[in-house]
């Protein structure tokens, strides 16, 4: 069996992901804090808007379950960087466009399955939807936005994100992952 | 592999892509990488 560190309950080899659709049953999910506040709106997200963002290609919907509960949804879209949002390091010789990047634009896990390594999984397997679209369609970086005091959990070792410096007009900071191999 | 009617890069311009690609990849990078790899085939997804 395959556990990351922290996991500890959950066999994380065994989640099943089905794409959300309008028979989804997601009555039971619950993406709120702990005092069951809904401060970033993810509740009414996956409850009243997800469908519509997918019906409209701006963002597809996954659901995660474990055995036949739902204890994750994400959400991706296609997004790119622009050249001041990345570090002068990521700078390609000759090519002056902006990068294009696979949007993680949503991952909830339900408060009853949270720190328990389901989210760092399901980021590496963001990553790994980006880099086998990437082979279809151009891709360089995973994109995602979060709250300064999250940041730091894309940030580690596991996951190697990178901060933007670049301000933003809202309270989020944007992070980068590069998802190319030279291999 | 690259399709056939798309021009590969050459000479200086694929010696300096390629190197300075590679210089950007520390060892945990690759190693998250693979790991990330391995996550999706496990859970691959259709439309």
């Amino acid at each position: 069996m395959f556990f990351l560190p922290s996991a500890q309950a959950i066999d994380l080899t065994k989640l099943h992901f089905v794409k959300l659709s309008p028979e989804s049953n997601i009555s039971a999910l619950d993406c709120t804090e702990d005092n069951g506040a809904d401060p970033l709106g993810l509740q009414e997200f996956i409850l009243k808007e997800a469908l519509t963002y997918q019906a409209e290609r701006i963002g597809v919907t996954y659901l995660v379950l474990h055995e036949k509960t739902i204890v994750v949804f994400l959400t991706v879209s296609m997004n790119c960087l622009s050249l001041e949002e990345l570090q002068q390091q990521e700078m390609i010789p000759e090519i002056k466009v902006r990068h294009p990047a696979l949007l993680l634009g949503r991952l909830v896990v339900d408060k009853r399955f949270r720190n328990l390594g389901i989210g760092t999984y399901l980021c590496q397997w963001v990553i790994g939807l980006a880099r086998y679209l990437s082979e279809l369609v151009g891709s360089r970086y995973v994109a995602l936005h979060t709250l300064p005091d999250r940041s730091g959990f894309y940030k580690g070792e596991l996951l190697n994100f990178t901060e933007s410096s670049q301000p933003r007009p809202d309270k989020k900071k944007l992070l980068y992952r590069k998802i190319t191999s030279d291999s | 592999m690259l399709p056939e009617a798309i021009e590969p890069l050459k000479g200086k311009a694929a010696t300096e892509f390629i190197e300075y690609d590679r210089r950007q990849l520390t060892e945990a990078e690759k190693d998250s990488l693979k790991k990330a790899d391995a996550v999706y085939a496990r859970h691959k997804v259709a439309p």
